[in-house]
């Protein structure tokens, strides 16, 4: 079940919505919200494939367990290998449902593996990625590792630590919280805050129906044209741009909001990234979660700066590498990590100072350019592709000889959007953060009502289209 | 002063929402009482003695939810406004620019002429039907040939070139129509491999030049015939057959009636009846449609077989109308048993049709000796000819036992009453309170039968009160909610030793309303769209 989809917001949404509100009434129900949440969770979860149920508990379960374990042993250190399990339970998961298809290409012996979990798992002999696995991984990840470093009190009790994983408004793709993140909330469960969150769903639920998939439709002008000429290139990779933009923010701000309509508060996954003034500013504003995650667990585990430069340089990129991985098995995803590793590598040996003292407009242009061309590289299906499309900006193949402006005509209505789209992103996006985070965010009655109307629109919007799938599901 | 809270605007949504589903007004096109609840979608699957089969479609879970009165009318109202900002689906294109005429861009591929693609298509496709002819002559059928012209091709006199449409992404304007250098290889490559055919292009152009403002032999908003069309096709194949075999050919049978038609972009563009667009005018179009009045005047003397896409099914929802239907009327001593199947390409109804080949003769040996010698059996294949790529390494399996295996899915039905499509050329049973008898191979194995269905309510036909389909199977009985306008299925187990299955429509209209037959033509339709038996290994006793 996605968010956008018909069945969610016009039953499983208010069903859940109705019984929580209920159950969230009188303290002494408080355990049945709880369970009920775990419930609901499974149930969205598992619509499509209730095999996926069971895969979620064989991952988490054993999980739980090796936190426990490494919990009770923290004094000796027989808690390193608990932890050390505990974490090659967790990969050992994740590689086999995301990346054995492309391993199994890789060494072909692998292959009988691969078809015998896409029995349950696929179709046609390859496995398909369950949703949220690359998100509950990491989550149950950094809860052991911070158990392990006594950042946290382990979750004694196991419905804590389920409600913390379970949850979901954020089960399928993040945000990716850590346990810190909600321990004292699932402690004192927090009031039910139906106005606000639903208020931000239906934000999110705009952003990514009017302007996400209005954008994805012209993507195609450069990643479905073998050689595209400058218009072309150009305009299909700033709707992708555009579109992985919307389409991401939209659904973060979505789980936000339903996050907050149990009174739950996520931290930020974005700030507005395409206003940074550097890539290690992008890195700070886009996909938070991810990329503190991979600074704490990954990054600072395999030392951080606290041993050399050189040694700096080659952490950043093997995290950014890895970084890439995580969002797909194939080596465009990995080059694309380096890509970033290699600028934030730059940004180091230059000094982010000195960019920063150039003025705003230019290194949110040095910025976004150096964006914009990562995203080429990561929507590409191949590393020609990517240069094909890089070739074409650079003009080799014309300014417009084979640019063809009927695609454009025959989405005008989807194209009015983009053009609203690229406006609100120029004068509108900075106020969403005037009072701080999206969860501070107060709206004015004019501000509520455009978001209404700007939700219905979309309601029609979306049962008019097919629907695009959000991006970050795939990943 | 109120305050606006997103919690009250969104309990308000989700309950009109439902109550919509209840209480919003029925369409000209969509009249069926759409199913309400979503849940019995879950549940649907239950067998004859009561035993629930769970069973959860997610296709038909969003299909169940896309047919709700307020879904249909929210996606109608978000079509109406991307229609009236000019967005049109992107398989087709406008006349310069008027919406006045509609054109399938896959028409355009064949426009590019004898391009290596085609050359190649040909080439396979030629080879194909060659093949196919020789395998098919041994077993004494008589093939002939209809490729249908694409519609630019005929009308390319109306269209401003150069066209861009080709590509939307990148820029291949084509300067011309070229496609009858693709058509005249066809037919130079089915001449050399002694293939007979039609070539109906002259006549369709000459009929267009005619009057070139009406679009005559395609209708306006599609690319599939008109009436017109349909008849001017049957007329040169029954006169191909007359002169090639002296098959008797008599078109006083066939008369021209008054039909009203939505065309296909109706159905796949819904759009609400209150927001005008410039697409309103063309989707509903008068056309003028050959019936055949043909009445038995004896046994059968020879069998005519139709394999044939669209164009073939277009108007064969009304009971004797369609190029089936009109082959039939031109034919009074021929028996047409038709294949044609919509929405599958060029080649599936003929695969169907060599499938069925072993049926059609344990047919053809019940009757006596001297109503069909094995001589008179005829073949017509119609294909559109923007569909030749299909051919490109097709292979026909070819063997008097191509029948699935007996332990797989296969058809089960091998005579009907009331109207099948083997026997009237149709693709449909008619349901209209009479009943429908399905028989089966014997089998002492109990069966999962699935029937699936898709209904169609002719215009202004009210709804009767609770319609439902009834299946009887030996002393059980089982009712089921006849649901409109989309395919919908059921699960029957059949005990061993049962044979025969009846069918039929229970309050399909009230007692007073117009049904088949009457004469506005307003008729519900409910046809069997796939009948598969599954056996079911009975526990050992």
């Amino acid at each position: 079940m996605i968010f956008t989809d018909p069945i969610f917001f016009f039953y499983f949404l208010p069903s859940f919505l109705i019984v929580a509100r209920v159950l969230s009434s009188r303290p002494n129900l408080q355990l049945l919200l709880r369970i009920f949440i775990i419930a609901a969770t499974l149930i969205f979860y598992g619509f499509q494939n209730p095999l996926w149920i069971a895969l979620f508990a064989a991952t988490i379960l054993p999980a739980y367990l090796f936190t426990l374990l490494t919990a009770k042993t923290l004094e000796s250190k027989t808690s390193t290998i608990f932890l050390t399990l505990g974490i090659a339970h967790c990969l050992t998961m994740l590689m086999a449902f995301k990346y054995l298809n492309w391993f199994s290409e890789l060494w072909p012996p692998l292959s009988g593996i691969r078809s015998g979990l896409a029995t349950y798992f696929g179709e046609k002999g390859w496995i398909e990625l369950p949703p949220g696995i690359s998100f509950y991984v990491f989550e149950a990840i950094s809860c052991m590792v911070d158990v392990f470093r006594r950042k946290i009190d382990f979750p004694r009790r196991f419905l804590d630590y389920a409600n913390f994983i379970c949850f979901f408004p954020r089960f399928i793709a993040g945000p990716i919280i850590r346990y810190s993140d909600v321990s004292e909330q699932l402690r004192q469960w927090p009031p039910m805050n139906l106005n606000a969150g639903l208020t931000l769903f239906s934000l999110g639920f705009s952003l990514k129906i009017l302007f996400a998939d209005q954008f994805a439709k012209f993507t195609r002008y450069a990643f479905e044209v073998s050689q595209p000429d400058f218009l072309q290139a150009l305009t299909g990779s700033v709707a992708y741009t555009f579109q992985i933009y919307f389409d991401f923010w939209g659904y973060s701000i979505m789980a936000m909001g339903l996050g907050y309509c149990l009174g739950f508060r996520f931290p930020d996954n974005f700030r507005m990234p395409y206003r940074s003034v550097s890539i290690t500013d992008f890195w700070r504003r886009w996909h938070i979660t991810l990329s503190s995650w991979l600074r704490d667990y990954l990054y600072i585990s395999l030392g951080g700066n606290r041993l050399g430069k050189l040694r700096q340089y080659v952490n950043l990129l093997i995290t950014m590498a890895l970084g890439g991985l995580w969002h797909g098995a194939s080596s465009v995803f990995v080059l694309w990590g380096v890509w970033h590793g290699v600028l934030l590598v730059f940004e180091r040996i230059v000094g982010i100072d000195r960019l920063s003292e150039k003025s705003p407009p230019f290194t949110r242009l040095y910025a976004f350019m150096l964006v914009f061309i990562g995203w080429i590289l990561f929507r590409s299906t191949s590393l020609s592709q990517a240069f094909g499309i890089l070739a074409g900006l650079f003009g080799t193949r014309g300014f417009m000889s084979s640019y063809n402006p009927l695609l454009i005509q025959s989405y005008l209505f989807s194209a009015t959007l983009c053009v609203v789209g690229l406006v609100f992103f120029a004068f509108f996006e900075p106020g969403l953060f005037r009072d701080g985070g999206m969860l501070e965010r107060r709206f004015a009655v004019g501000e509520k009502l455009f978001i209404y109307s700007s939700f219905i629109l979309a309601l029609i919007v979306r049962f008019s289209e097919e629907g695009v799938p959000f991006l970050y599901f795939q990943f | 002063m109120i305050r606006p809270s997103c919690t009250l605007f969104c309990a308000l949504l989700v309950v009109l929402y439902h109550l919509g589903n209840f209480f919003l007004p029925l369409t000209k096109r969509n009249p069926a009482e759409a199913p309400v609840p979503v849940l019995p979608r879950l549940t649907a699957k239950r067998d004859l003695t009561g035993k629930w089969l769970p069973h959860l479609d997610l296709d038909e879970l969003n299909l169940s939810v896309r047919r709700l009165r307020s879904s249909t009318r929210l996606r109608e109202i978000g079509n109406s406004i991307q229609a009236w900002f000019g967005q049109v689906p992107e398989w087709i294109f406008i006349e310069n620019k008027k919406w006045t005429t509609l054109y399938l861009r896959s028409d355009l591929g064949v426009s590019q002429g004898a391009i290596p693609f085609y050359r190649q298509s040909v080439q396979s496709a030629v080879q194909s039907i060659g093949d196919l002819n020789a395998k098919l002559k041994k077993e004494h059928w008589k093939l002939l040939v209809v490729p249908v012209p694409s519609k630019v091709s005929i009308r390319r006199e109306s269209i401003s070139w150069p066209v861009l449409e080709l590509d939307k992404l990148s820029r291949h304007p084509l300067q011309q129509d070229r496609a009858d250098e693709v058509c005249d290889l066809l037919f130079a490559g089915l001449k050399q491999a002694g293939v007979d055919f039609i070539d109906l292009r002259p006549d369709f152009r000459r009929e267009t030049d005619r009057d070139p403002q009406q679009t005559a032999i395609f209708l306006a908003a599609e690319s599939h015939w008109t009436g017109l069309g349909i008849q001017i096709a049957a007329d040169r194949a029954t006169t191909r057959l007359h002169a090639l075999y002296g098959l008797e050919v008599d078109g006083s049978n066939v008369k021209m009636e008054k039909v009203t038609y939505y065309c296909d972009l109706a159905r796949a563009l819904e759009l609400s009846p209150i927001v005008q667009t410039p697409l309103s005018g063309i989707l509903e179009v008068d056309d003028r449609v050959p019936f055949s009045h043909k009445e038995a005047k004896g046994p059968p003397r020879s069998l005519l077989a139709l394999a044939g896409t669209s164009y073939s099914g277009q108007y064969s929802w009304y009971p004797k109308a369609g190029f089936a239907q009109t082959l039939d009327g031109m034919l009074p001593s021929t028996r047409v048993l038709s294949f044609a199947e919509a929405g599958h390409g060029s080649l599936r109804t003929m695969m169907t049709f060599l499938a069925k080949r072993s049926e059609i003769y344990a047919q053809l040996a019940s009757y006596p000796d001297h109503l069909i010698r094995p001589d008179d059996k005829y073949l017509i294949w119609e294909f559109p000819v923007r569909d030749l790529g299909a051919f490109v390494g097709t292979v026909f399996e070819f063997s008097p036992e191509n029948d699935s295996p007996a332990n797989a899915a296969y058809p089960v039905a091998v005579e009907c009453q009331n109207g099948l499509e083997m026997l009237h050329g149709k693709n449909f049973f008619w349901l209209n309170n009479t009943l429908a008898t399905l028989r089966f191979r014997g089998d002492n194995r109990a069966r999962l039968l699935s029937l699936s269905w898709v209904t169609h309510r002719g215009q202004d036909l009210p709804v009767g009160a609770n319609p439902q389909v009834e299946f009887i199977i030996g002393a059980y009985t089982q009712l089921t909610q006849l649901s409109e306008g989309l395919r919908d299925t059921v699960t029957i187990r059949v005990p061993e030793r049962i044979e025969e299955l009846t069918l039929r429509c229970v309050n399909p209209v009230p007692e007073n309303g117009h049904h088949a037959g009457g004469p506005e033509k307003r008729i519900l339709m409910v046809g069997i769209a796939d009948l598969k038996a599954n056996f079911v290994e009975l526990p050992s006793q």
